[in-house]
C-alpha cells in the first residue's frame, strides 16, 4: 500500500439522458416575467455599457453631445497600442500575475492546511485569518501606506533596521514595489481563499488519513500524496480567479502609487481609468475597455472550461 | 437695465463696520438687466461644494439664492450639492447632467472650452460689463483662442516655495533662495541626512511629480516642452536644453555627493515633509499646502512657514503653472437659462449686497484667508477686494511679503499646461523615478529617449 496513489475526486457522472420534453410557453412566459426585472436591469446596467463602450472605441467622442462624435475606424487601437504605456502596463499585469503565482498563491493554501490540521482553536484561526478581508480595502491601503513608509522610522524599516538591514523604499523602487503590493493583496485576499480550501478539505474523508497513518506515512507523505492531490481541483480553479483579478488591479496603484514610480505599477486598468477620466479620451479608454474584455474573457472561458471538465472528472 | 455703480457704494459701506482704513473706492460700469429671459420662467441649477459639517454656510448660500429668486421672480435656482471629481464630472456630462451654472479646477478648463462643454459668455461680458473686471492673465486661460470667454475664475493659485523659518534662519539664511542656483546651494547645505532631514521637498512621483518638475523645467527656461506647430501637429521638445538642466538639477540633489538633498519618500507631500521636520525648503502651491493646514489643521503654527514666489528663471521671470478653479455655464442649457446662471454669478459676487455675504462664503469654504493667491480681478477692483478682505486673514501675511513683492512687481508669470498634459507628466515621472533611484542614470540619455518615445508614442499618432 505504500507509496500511495494519488487521490482525486471523481463523483461517478450520471448517464447522461436525453429527453425530449414538450415546451409549455404558458410556463415559459411566467419563469420569463419573473426574470424580466433582471433582464431589463442587467441590460440597462451591464450590456448596453459595455456595447457602448464597443461603439466608443471606434470614435473620437463627444461627452457633450454624441451625436457629433466621429467614427474614426481602428485609429484608437493604433493609437492604444503605440503608446508606451500600453506596452508597460501589460508587461506589469504579466509581472504581476508571475510574481503571484510564488508569492500569493501558495499562502492561503498552507494556512489552510495548517488551521485544517489544528485540533484546538481551528474557529479562532479561520476567523482571524479571515478578518482582513473585511477591512475596506482603502483603509487598509492607508495603513500598508504607513507600514511601507521609506523613511528610517517606518514601521516595516523599523523592523529591518532592528534585524540589521537597511531601510528600503518598498513603494518608491521599481524593484520593490511588485512584490510590495502583491504581499498587501495577498494579505487582504488569502482569508476568503484560505476559506475555500477549508472548505474542500474539510469534504476530504477522514478515512484516508487515517488509512495513511496505519501504512507509516509521515505527515509530508500524507500532504503529498492525499491533500495536495485532493486540492488540485480548487488550486487550478482558484489559480485562474486570481489571474482574474489580477488583470484588473486599480486600487492598489490608485492609492500607493499612482502607477509609479515610474511606470512600474501602471496597469491596463489604471491606465484606462487616466485617459478616460484624467484625460478625457473616453474613445481611446473605450479601446483599451475592449481590450480588456477580449482579455477576460478569453481567461473567463479557459475558466469555465477548466471548471466544466473538473465538474465532469 | 439696472446700472450698478458697482463698488464705489457697495466698499464704502461694507467699510465702514470692519475697519477705518478700508476706503477704498473703484467704479466699474457693471451692468445687471432689470428683467432675465424677458420675463419668461426660467429654472437653474446652481453647484455648490459645501462640506457636511458647514450647516452655516449652507445657509447663507441658500439665503443667497432666495434673494436672487426675489429680484428676479421668474426665476428659480436650485442649489446641487457637489464636489468635482473626474469621475463623476464625465458621468455629469455624458449623461447631459450638468449643473447650469458648475464649476471646475483648473487642469479642465481648456477642456470644458474645447468639447464645448462651457457656454460661450461673450455675450454676458458684454451685457453685464465684464470685459475689463478678471485678471486678463487668468482670462486668457478661461477663452478660446478667439478671446471669447467661456468661465468666471474663481480662485487661482501659482506655484511657490515654502520654507520653515527658524531652521532656515538655524543654518545661517535670512531669505529664501531667489534662483534654482541658491536653492540647490541651500538644500545641500541643509539635509541632514543622519537625522533623515531633506533640504528641499517637492512632489517627485506620479502625474503630480510631472506637473510639478514642469514648473520647474519653466523655471530653467524651458519655453516649451512640446511645441504646438499649429497645423495638428506637435513636437517632444523636452529632450534637450533647460528641460534637461531641470532634471539633471534634482539628480544632482540626490547623488552623489549631496547626501540625499532630496526626501527619500518619493511620493511624500512635501508640505507634511517639513511640518514634520524632514524637510526645510518645500515646493507646493500655496492652497495646497499652508492654505490646506489652515483649514484642515488648524491647530499647527503656521508662523513657523514663510512662503514666497518660485526662484527666478534666467530671464529673471518667475514661471509657474496656475491651478485654482472657475465657474462656467453649461452649453447644454437653453439660452434663457445660460443668461440666467451667467447673472446669478455676477450678481452673487459682484452686486451691491451681496458682495460681503459672498466673500464671507468664499473664506469660510475655500483657503484660509491671507493664503497667498493670485489675483482674481483686475486693477483697482482687486485692490479694493483685497482691503475688504482684510477681515478675513488667519494667516501670518508677513510671512509671505516676498510672494507679494514679486506678483507686484509683475515677476510672476503664468503659463499654460503643455499639449497633452496628463500624457506628458506620467511620461516625464517616468524619468524623475529612474534619476532618483539609479545613480548610474544617465539624465540626458533618459530625457532623450523619454521625449522621442512620447513623441512615437503619443504625439505622432495623435490625430
Amino acid at each position: 500500500m505504500y507509496p500511495l496513489t494519488s487521490v482525486s475526486r471523481r463523483a461517478a457522472a450520471p448517464a447522461a439522458m436525453k429527453t425530449h420534453r414538450r415546451i409549455n410557453w404558458s410556463q415559459q412566459l411566467t419563469a420569463y416575467l419573473f426574470l424580466a426585472p433582471a433582464i431589463l436591469a442587467f441590460a440597462a446596467f451591464a450590456w448596453w455599457p459595455i456595447l457602448n463602450s464597443v461603439v466608443m472605441s471606434f470614435q473620437n467622442v463627444n461627452l457633450v453631445d454624441a451625436s457629433q462624435s466621429t467614427w474614426v475606424g481602428f485609429r484608437n487601437f493604433e493609437r492604444m497600442v503605440a503608446d508606451p504605456t500600453f506596452a508597460a502596463s501589460w508587461r506589469n499585469s504579466f509581472e504581476f500575475a508571475a510574481l503571484s503565482v510564488v508569492i500569493g498563491f501558495f499562502v492561503p493554501m498552507v494556512v489552510a492546511v495548517l488551521v485544517n490540521e489544528m485540533r484546538i482553536a481551528k474557529s479562532f484561526f479561520r476567523v482571524v485569518y479571515f478578518l482582513p478581508s473585511v477591512i475596506p480595502p482603502l483603509i487598509a491601503l492607508l495603513v500598508w501606506r504607513l507600514i511601507y513608509s521609506p523613511q528610517p522610522g517606518g514601521l516595516l524599516n523599523s523592523a529591518v533596521v532592528a534585524l540589521g538591514g537597511s531601510p528600503q523604499q518598498w513603494l518608491q523602487n521599481a524593484a520593490l514595489v511588485k512584490p510590495s503590493i502583491l504581499i498587501i493583496m495577498t494579505w487582504s485576499a488569502f482569508g476568503s481563499t484560505m476559506l475555500i480550501y477549508l472548505a474542500t478539505l474539510q469534504d476530504l474523508p477522514i478515512e484516508l488519513y487515517e488509512a495513511a497513518e496505519i501504512d507509516g506515512a509521515s505527515p509530508w507523505d500524507r500532504l503529498r500524496y492525499i491533500t495536495i492531490p485532493y486540492l488540485r481541483s480548487t488550486m487550478l480553479v482558484l489559480l485562474i480567479v486570481q489571474i482574474l483579478g489580477l488583470v484588473q488591479i486599480f486600487i492598489e496603484p490608485l492609492v500607493l502609487t499612482q502607477g509609479g514610480p515610474g511606470q512600474a505599477t501602471m496597469t491596463p486598468v489604471f491606465t484606462l481609468y487616466r485617459k478616460g477620466f484624467l484625460n478625457g479620451d473616453f474613445g481611446l479608454a473605450s479601446a483599451w475597455s475592449v481590450l480588456l474584455m477580449i482579455v477576460l474573457g478569453v481567461i473567463s472561458v479557459i475558466y469555465l472550461r477548466v471548471t466544466a471538465r473538473l465538474s465532469q472528472d | 437695465m439696472k446700472k450698478i455703480t458697482a463698488l464705489t457704494l457697495l466698499l464704502v459701506l461694507l467699510a465702514l463696520p470692519v475697519a477705518a482704513q478700508v476706503t477704498p473706492t473703484v467704479t466699474i460700469p457693471l451692468t445687471l438687466p432689470d428683467t432675465l429671459a424677458e420675463g419668461r420662467p426660467v429654472a437653474i441649477t446652481d453647484v455648490a461644494c459645501i462640506g457636511d459639517d458647514q450647516d452655516e454656510q449652507r445657509a447663507n448660500y441658500d439665503a443667497q439664492l432666495a434673494r436672487f429668486m426675489e429680484v428676479y421672480p421668474n426665476v428659480t435656482v436650485t442649489r446641487t450639492q457637489y464636489c468635482f471629481t473626474p469621475e463623476s464630472f464625465a458621468a455629469l456630462v455624458a449623461g447631459g447632467n450638468l449643473p447650469t451654472l458648475f464649476e471646475t479646477p483648473a487642469t479642465e478648463y481648456s477642456r470644458v472650452i474645447a468639447n464645448g462643454t462651457a457656454a460661450n459668455l461673450a455675450p454676458y461680458f458684454e451685457e453685464f460689463g465684464l470685459n475689463d473686471v478678471f485678471n486678463p492673465t487668468l482670462m486668457t486661460l478661461l477663452s478660446d483662442r478667439d478671446g471669447n470667454p467661456y468661465g468666471f475664475p474663481g480662485f487661482s493659485y501659482a506655484q511657490g516655495i515654502g520654507w520653515d523659518i527658524e531652521a532656515l534662519s538655524a543654518a545661517g539664511y535670512d531669505r529664501p533662495p531667489q534662483t534654482w542656483d541658491e536653492l540647490g546651494e541651500m538644500a545641500v547645505a541643509l539635509a541632514d541626512p543622519a537625522s533623515g532631514r531633506a533640504g528641499f521637498a517637492m512632489f517627485l512621483s506620479g502625474g503630480a511629480g510631472g506637473w510639478h518638475w514642469t514648473n520647474m523645467a519653466y523655471g530653467f527656461g524651458a519655453t516649451e516642452l512640446i511645441r504646438d506647430n499649429g497645423d495638428g501637429t506637435f513636437t517632444a521638445t523636452y529632450g534637450e536644453g533647460a528641460a534637461v538642466e531641470a532634471m539633471q538639477f534634482l539628480y544632482d540633489l540626490r547623488w552623489p555627493d549631496s547626501e540625499n538633498a532630496l526626501p527619500l519618500d518619493l511620493s511624500s507631500n512635501p508640505t507634511f515633509e517639513t511640518l514634520d521636520g524632514r524637510a526645510v525648503i518645500f515646493m507646493s502651491p500655496a492652497d495646497g499646502s499652508i492654505g490646506w493646514l489652515r483649514v484642515n489643521m488648524p491647530d499647527v503654527d503656521l508662523r513657523r512657514f514663510g512662503y514666497t514666489a518660485m526662484p527666478k528663471a534666467p530671464d529673471g521671470k518667475r514661471y509657474t503653472l496656475t491651478g485654482g478653479s472657475a465657474r462656467f455655464v453649461y452649453s447644454g442649457a437653453s439660452p434663457d437659462q445660460q443668461e440666467a446662471a451667467a447673472a446669478l454669478h455676477i450678481w452673487r459676487t459682484l452686486s451691491e449686497g451681496e458682495f460681503a455675504a459672498s466673500r464671507a462664503i468664499f473664506h469660510a469654504t475655500q483657503a484660509g484667508g491671507g493664503t497667498p493667491v493670485l489675483p482674481i480681478y483686475a486693477g483697482e477692483l482687486q485692490a479694493a477686494v483685497d482691503a475688504f478682505d482684510q477681515q478675513f486673514i488667519t494667516m501670518p501675511v508677513e510671512n509671505y511679503a516676498g510672494f507679494y513683492e514679486a506678483l507686484n512687481a509683475g515677476e510672476i508669470v503664468l503659463v499654460p499646461e503643455p499639449p497633452f498634459a496628463q500624457d506628458f507628466y506620467v511620461a516625464i515621472s517616468e524619468v524623475l523615478t529612474v534619476i532618483l533611484t539609479d545613480e548610474s542614470a544617465d539624465v540626458a540619455a533618459l530625457m532623450a529617449a523619454n521625449a522621442a518615445s512620447f513623441q512615437s508614442g503619443i504625439l505622432d499618432v495623435a490625430n
